[in-house]
């Protein structure tokens, strides 16, 4: 008994042995997430990093997939000493973390030396022109963009078809009769979750863009002196906003809806347009009515403005590689797999997202959104947070509750105007 | 020369000390320093990711006297204090007077109004999200089938929304509080109500002459509880706007202090500054608690 007490004692020890050996032996990388587990971009990115880990049988990737609030765990991981080696999120959130603080990795050198996946170019040049340029900060490039989303109108072409509309909106004026058409047929014009400030701002900065012309708004919002805010287009995109409210095509009750009260309820024909990123899709996948046809348009042109109907504003999602990482090149070799063709494709179909690289079919509920990118101008800044966030703690201090309060008619446009500037000019004086 | 019951009492002392030294230990390593760290940082330009932090003494605290969003954000705290305070110890008193006068029952409606109290924060936001949802909502689907159509509300709206939430946060703490209170009640002697009875005395005298003197401890410790709750009040708020953005009227200091130091969807990463606003929070508790202690201190009375 003692003996094979003894025999067992000593085989469990050199399992143990011999594990230790093996586990030591494996490069572990640390891939964090802002997806949670079950959502369809989270599996398809589980996927991709599982296809690459059977090519690399010594590589250990852990994921932790730990949702929106992903970049307090990201900074409690850097002040506790161990970062991970991947961070995806949007652009502007990584720039504003680990970009300004110096620890996200350059990734312009590899993206220009490193050849994709399964396209015989380096990864740099499977992107359409220009492509980065609003993702370069200092002249790096921090993240490596894997999804792309769109802001357009969307509507449903079989209620459209019902009520008789066959053309969209091109200009402004046409936009208010077609509002007008729709709530005259007893159905709200325009939803819209009053609780999200960010998104809200839609309609104020592509109106401010379509008249002052494309990123005027942003001009103004980084003008320290506040003159810019004097240009007529801001106060007349005000008023426009507030004409919205005041003719009732927004839907009854708005400005109580929580995220995604709207969408909801725009998907369930309670309302006809909806503004938002082309992301809304796989979110109302699972209420959309069998008969329910996606149709797109960009937002209309306003006669006169400086701006035009098919400048767009294009945001995107990515991954970023942080400095601290052991093997940067390895760490490289994971992340083009995200925007390989095969990826891509799936990011497309089943994510429903615009996908970042050149020549990925697009499913056929953006059939009108490729029509638009075919048309596109320029690219426009969002400012929708997140990807789009724009100075974070003026627009969450200053912008977006002064733009909710004139949606919400408890401030008129001229008001907008001279609290916006005043404010503006106080946080940029703090600023210095 | 020290006698020996006095050796027998240093040796007690000394045992009592050597026990409370793990604890001591726990208490100054995950309280007393992080709150002497976050003092620290609060005297720093930090955003969180870097490892130097920038030191501008007092200036995030200046800046904060001039910061017109925190000063509302404290507005707000300190209706959530004084108005939800109100109305919690009001129910807590009533639904003490009634549940402690003898009624049928009383457990099962203690355990009623108790309930919300083993729900987690995050999914009682999410229920009353939906109450009060201006569509389809309960409130406002109840108000119609009873033909008040033009009662329904949009209760969730900016104008609303805080005293909705407020609501909420009432019927959510009321019954904790109701606990504590009870629990006093039934600790006091029934000879004293028995005697008051004999005297002639009635439910509410005896509630308002007997009773309330008699658990006053236990309602001090309870008022102090609900300040610190209610200046840390975070995670309902947050839920209740469905984790995407929390309404402007609802942004309590600790609201604002989460968008200043992590935010979400809009990050602002200003760690020291937050942090600042982090340390106020902690001056209002002790105020506050003091203020509360001293304004409700009276003769004790043993029994």
């Amino acid at each position: 008994m003692k003996t094979a007490l003894k025999w067992g004692l000593g085989l469990f020890l050199i399992a143990g042995l011999a594990f230790a050996v093996f586990a030591q032996g494996k490069t572990n990388l640390v891939y964090l997430s802002k997806w949670n587990v079950g959502e369809v971009t989270q599996g398809i990115i589980n996927d991709a990093i599982d296809d690459w880990a059977s090519d690399h049988p010594n590589v250990e990737v852990e994921r932790l997939w730990s949702g929106r609030n992903v970049n307090a765990k990201l900074m409690a991981m850097v002040q506790a000493g161990t970062p991970p080696d991947f961070y995806d999120e949007d652009p502007m959130l990584i720039e504003n973390s680990l970009g300004k603080s110096g620890l996200a990795l350059d990734l312009t050198p590899y993206l220009k030396k490193v050849k994709s996946y399964d396209i015989d170019k380096p990864v740099f040049d499977t992107f359409s022109k220009g492509f980065f340029d609003p993702w370069t900060f200092r002249g790096q490039i921090n993240t490596l963009p894997i999804q792309q989303y769109l802001t357009v109108f969307w509507y449903d072409k079989t209620l459209f078809k019902k009520l008789g509309i066959t053309k969209t909106p091109d200009t402004w004026p046409q936009f208010l009769a077609l509002c007008e058409r729709i709530k005259q047929a007893g159905i709200a014009p325009i939803v819209m979750d009053g609780g999200v400030n960010f998104y809200n701002m839609y309609y104020f900065s592509h109106l401010a863009d379509r008249i002052e012309g494309k990123n005027a708004l942003l001009d103004a919002i980084n003008d320290k002196t506040g003159k810019s805010w004097d240009k007529p287009g801001f106060l007349q995109a005000q008023r426009y906003v507030k004409e919205l409210r005041d003719k009732g095509y927004i839907i009854k009750g708005f400005e109580g809806y929580q995220f995604p009260a709207g969408q909801i309820d725009w998907v369930q024909r309670k309302g006809a347009l909806l503004l938002i990123h082309t992301y809304m899709p796989i979110e109302v996948k699972e209420s959309r009515p069998d008969d329910f046809v996606y149709g797109s348009f960009p937002f209309p042109s306003v006669p006169g403005g400086k701006g035009s109907q098919y400048d767009l504003t294009s945001i995107v999602g990515g991954v970023a590689i942080l400095k601290a990482t052991k093997d940067p090149d390895l760490a490289f070799d994971l992340l083009k797999r995200m925007v390989s063709l095969k990826v891509q494709t799936r990011f497309a179909q089943e994510a429903l997202n615009v996908p970042t690289i050149v020549g990925v079919e697009l499913p056929d509920i953006f059939k009108d959104l490729e029509d638009i990118m075919k048309k596109q101008t320029g690219t426009f800044r969002d400012y929708s947070g997140g990807p789009g966030q724009f100075e974070p703690e003026l627009a969450q201090t200053i912008m977006y509750p002064l733009n909710q309060n004139v949606l919400f008619g408890k401030l008129s446009p001229e008001d907008f105007i001279k609290q916006v500037k005043q404010k503006s000019i106080e946080y940029w004086s703090k600023k210095k | 020369m020290p006698g020996a019951a006095e050796e027998v009492s240093m040796l007690k002392r000394k045992r009592v000390l050597v026990l409370l030294i793990p604890a001591l230990v726990l208490y100054l390593g995950l309280f007393i320093y992080p709150a002497v760290q976050a003092l620290w940082v609060s005297l720093h330009d930090w955003s969180g990711f870097t490892s130097e932090m920038k030191y501008v003494g007092l200036a995030n605290f200046a800046e904060l006297a001039r910061d017109s969003t925190y000063w509302e954000s404290f507005l707000i705290t300190l209706k959530v204090i004084f108005i939800g305070g109100g109305g919690i110890f009001l129910l807590a008193f009533i639904f003490t007077f009634f549940l402690t006068s003898g009624i049928r029952l009383r457990k099962v409606f203690r355990a009623i109004i108790f309930y919300p109290n083993v729900v987690a924060p995050i999914a009682l936001a999410t229920f009353w999200g939906f109450l009060y949802n201006p569509r389809f909502g309960l409130i406002n689907g109840l108000l119609r089938s009873l033909g008040l159509e033009s009662w329904t509300r949009t209760w969730t709206g900016p104008d609303l929304v805080f005293g909705a939430v407020l609501v909420a946060l009432v019927w959510t703490y009321v019954g904790f509080y109701m606990v504590i209170l009870i629990s006093g009640v039934e600790k006091i002697p029934p000879d004293y109500f028995d005697a008051a009875r004999i005297a002639g005395a009635g439910k509410v005298q005896i509630f308002f002459q007997i009773t309330i003197p008699l658990i006053w401890d236990v309602l001090v410790i309870a008022v102090v509880l609900w300040i610190i709750i209610a200046i840390k009040m975070f995670d309902f708020l947050f839920a209740f706007s469905g984790g995407m953005t929390v309404p402007q009227s609802l942004w309590t200091n600790a609201v604002y202090m989460f968008l200043l130091t992590f935010g979400q969807r809009v990050a602002i990463y200003r760690m020291g500054y937050g942090t600042a606003v982090a340390v106020t929070m902690l001056i209002l508790v002790v105020v506050f608690a003091g203020i509360a202690r001293l304004a409700m201190r009276r003769e004790k009375i043993e029994y």
